[in-house]
């Protein structure tokens, strides 16, 4: 009985546990209530990225469009190289608005994840439930909908490098701000650890 | 200033309304002639060599995005789009098969699988050489400017719709050369293909449609 019920709080405990982003880290008062990414939060600027998208041994490439139409509200197209569009977001407050999706790509599961992916890419405030350090880091934790983005912050730069998310013991998406360029991303990666899926995101938009 | 203000707005609307005044529609007789010019045109046309500028306008978008490349086409439908800036990226249409390079990464997708997908590519294809007077899939009207044929083609496809709902293609009057094709979509985005230095007829090895 007694090891049945060590056993039962170890499998309780570990999991809650088991997130490697903050692992071994320790737990300060938060500094401050919102944690702000600005990385697509100029109204005046059209953020234009070249995409490559890698699923399995399978490539397709397009053109992500990210824009900010005004406060937490941000439209997302992402077309071919030729044009034709393949699906067309908009992200509203907490709602999410489908304007156009091709037939193929409509399925619920695409959606969710397209919602949720692009969501923690995008939004700007986030209420700071927890906050982790390390030497060289700063790690926000927000919470939304079921699942908890990190927000990692290097020490050095201030700067948004990297953003997990994850479900209660599980990391689901990696997003990595590679380079920053005059307040622009200009290379980011989201991977996916269950479908092995990556993401890259090579800025071709205007600098000024 | 007020005076000022609205004599200015006046003149802004008289010289648009002058500017669409020269496009007008071409009679009945007008527009079966050009159509046999062109697709004979067509018919004759074995190769296509041009640079080109394509511009994506989306409503909500402060400025279109504009990228640049080379077309090589050959008949009866090898097409090669190479895309230069602000992206490195070429596409091969060929046997019903797309050969994709995107900057180094080599792939490719049998169209027989999608049906509209297919469709849109023969399109475009056909687009490019001016000959898609399918009365069958498409409502034509024929215009004319001072410099210029522009003909509409609006989709009677529903499938089709829900990508392209009109292609309005521009010829050149002298030559019948296709300078533009723009390609709208019922939300009214569109991309817009400007064909600039073309050299129609050269030789073109089949080597420039492997990827």
């Amino acid at each position: 009985m007694r090891y049945l019920l060590i056993s039962i709080f170890i499998l309780v405990l570990i999991p809650s546990c088991s997130l490697s982003i903050t692992k071994g880290l320790l737990e300060n008062v938060p500094k401050r209530e919102y944690i702000i990414n600005n990385y697509f939060s100029d109204e005046e600027k059209d953020y234009i990225y070249k995409a490559k998208f890698q699923l399995l041994k399978h490539h397709f490439g397009g053109i992500l469009i990210i824009k900010k139409i005004k406060t937490n509200h941000h439209r997302m197209v992402f077309t071919t190289e030729f044009g034709n569009k393949l699906f067309d977001l908009e992200f509203i407050e907490d709602d999410f608005k489908v304007n156009y999706v091709l037939d193929d790509m409509n399925k619920k599961f695409i959606l969710n994840m397209l919602e949720h992916d692009f969501q923690t890419l995008i939004a700007q405030n986030n209420k700071v439930e927890k906050q982790f350090s390390n030497e060289l880091e700063d790690i926000f934790q927000s919470n939304r909908d079921n699942y908890q983005n990190y927000y990692v912050f290097s020490k050095q730069t201030n700067e948004l490098t990297k953003i997990v998310s994850a479900s209660k013991n599980k990391e689901k998406l990696i997003i990595s701000f590679l380079v920053t360029e005059r307040g622009i991303s200009t290379s980011i990666k989201l991977s996916h650890e269950k479908f092995k899926a990556i993401m890259d995101l090579n800025y071709i938009g205007k600098m000024d | 200033m007020q005076i000022r203000n609205r004599l200015l707005a006046l003149f802004v609307l008289l010289i648009s309304f002058a500017i669409t005044a020269q496009e007008r529609e071409l009679s009945v007789t007008a527009s079966a002639e050009l159509k046999n010019r062109v697709v004979e045109k067509s018919k004759n046309t074995s190769s296509i060599i041009s640079d080109f500028e394509q511009y994506k306008h989306l409503d909500f978008l402060s400025n279109d995005i504009k990228s640049t490349g080379k077309l090589t086409y050959k008949s009866p439908s090898s097409i090669k789009w190479e895309y230069k800036v602000p992206f490195v990226y070429s596409a091969i249409f060929k046997n019903n098969k797309l050969y994709i390079n995107d900057d180094g990464v080599k792939s490719n997708i049998n169209l027989d699988a999608n049906k509209t997908f297919r469709s849109l590519n023969d399109l475009i294809i056909k687009s490019v050489r001016g000959d898609m007077f399918d009365e069958e899939k498409f409502d034509i009207s024929y215009f004319v400017n001072s410099e210029a044929y522009i003909v509409h083609f609006k989709s009677l496809d529903a499938a089709l719709n829900k990508l392209i709902s009109e292609f309005v293609l521009t010829f050149d009057k002298e030559n019948l050369n296709v300078i533009q094709v723009k390609m709208i979509e019922s939300s009214e985005d569109f991309t817009l293909l400007k064909f600039l230095n073309q050299k129609i007829n050269q030789t073109v090895s089949d080597a420039v449609f492997t990827n």
